[in-house]
């Protein structure tokens, strides 16, 4: 468990957990100071583990999905105070280049599992 | 804190049915048998080869592969979207079909043709003689498009998908294929087709949908 702080301008590249099962970020601050504005950026964004074959041979199309509509290679998440985000330690991930003013804190896990009989 | 589950990235799997087109599945069964015939009278198959048509089925199936050639164009149609397309339809669908017979025991390899957007069975008749045998096998296998890196880090542990309910996360899904049943998937998806030992022939068309885009 580490913790991260963050000013205006910073980002992640995107990038893996491995050696570890499950991953998590806990938001502090997500330093927006309570402005929705999008512009702020600093969404934490989760790569499709299938990519980049869904866009090798046709990259203008795409499968169409239970809800609709086409697959996306990314889904995007914008952090709350509070929030406690938890995924598969292989999805890919980044954060977008943050705008704001305000210090963004959070706390990054990597949760190991051990067989106790072993 | 009430944790919740957000599934991501799902893959598609469009499952329909030829049930009620008219006579589809008797005029292509009758055209798949006769072709079976003619193709392992010239060259016999080795013992527990299923048999997988040389032919594209357009060559010798007549109506019928045109019937559910224009079926699945329209399918096809409806379950992509050109992110690119400001008009007029940039992308054509070509469509190839072969025919598969199997009887219990026989071999079935999966083929994947690279340059497909989509690919598809369609089960003519799943040999089962209309009974409900589950211990008669033949299963269609459909592996996780992510394999092996689920499961490197902790091959006993399974994710829940659903904290309400016993739903974890299996590497492979599993469906029994039923007479008339039709289904599209992306056609880089990995399936396997496990051993068959049904009384009957279990007869299927495998589909491969080729999106092509207009000369500009």
């Amino acid at each position: 468990m580490w913790a991260n702080v963050n000013e205006h301008g910073h980002s992640n590249q995107s990038h893996w957990h491995p050696g570890s099962f499950l991953s998590a970020v806990y938001y502090v601050d997500n330093g927006y100071s309570g402005s929705p504005d999008p512009a702020l950026g600093g969404e934490l964004v989760f790569i499709d583990p299938r990519m980049p074959y869904l866009r090798m041979r046709t990259p203008d199309l795409r499968h169409v999905g239970a809800d609709g509509t086409g697959d996306e290679q990314e889904t995007w998440m914008r952090p709350q105070p509070g929030l406690l985000v938890m995924f598969p330690s292989f999805l890919s991930h980044s954060v977008r280049p943050y705008q704001g003013h305000g210090t963004r804190i959070s706390i990054a896990i990597n949760m190991i599992a051990r067989d106790r009989t072993q | 804190m009430t944790p919740a589950v957000t599934p991501l990235f799902a893959t598609s799997l469009a499952a329909g049915s030829i049930r009620n087109e008219v006579r589809l599945n008797a005029e292509l069964h009758t055209a798949v048998m006769a072709q079976f015939a003619l193709e392992t009278r010239a060259k016999p198959l080795r013992p527990g080869e299923s048999w997988r048509s040389q032919e594209e089925m357009a060559l010798w199936a007549g109506s019928g592969a045109q019937r559910l050639r224009r079926l699945l164009v329209t399918a096809a149609d409806r379950l992509t979207i050109d992110i690119g397309r400001k008009s007029a339809p940039r992308y054509e669908w070509h469509c190839f079909l072969h025919a598969h017979v199997a009887r219990a025991g026989e071999a079935v390899t999966a083929k994947h043709r690279p340059d497909a957007f989509w690919a598809g069975l369609c089960f003519l008749d799943n040999g089962m003689a209309d009974v409900d045998q589950p211990l008669a096998g033949g299963e269609i296998e459909i592996e996780d498009p992510r394999l092996p890196v689920t499961i490197m880090e902790a091959p006993q542990l399974r994710l829940r998908l659903d904290l309400n309910a016993p739903i974890t996360y299996h590497e492979t899904a599993r469906i029994r294929p039923a007479k008339d049943q039709l289904l599209l998937y992306p056609a880089w998806l990995r399936i396997d087709h496990l051993a068959f030992y049904g009384p009957g022939e279990r007869t299927w068309v495998t589909i491969d949908l080729v999106a092509r885009r207009h000369a500009a």
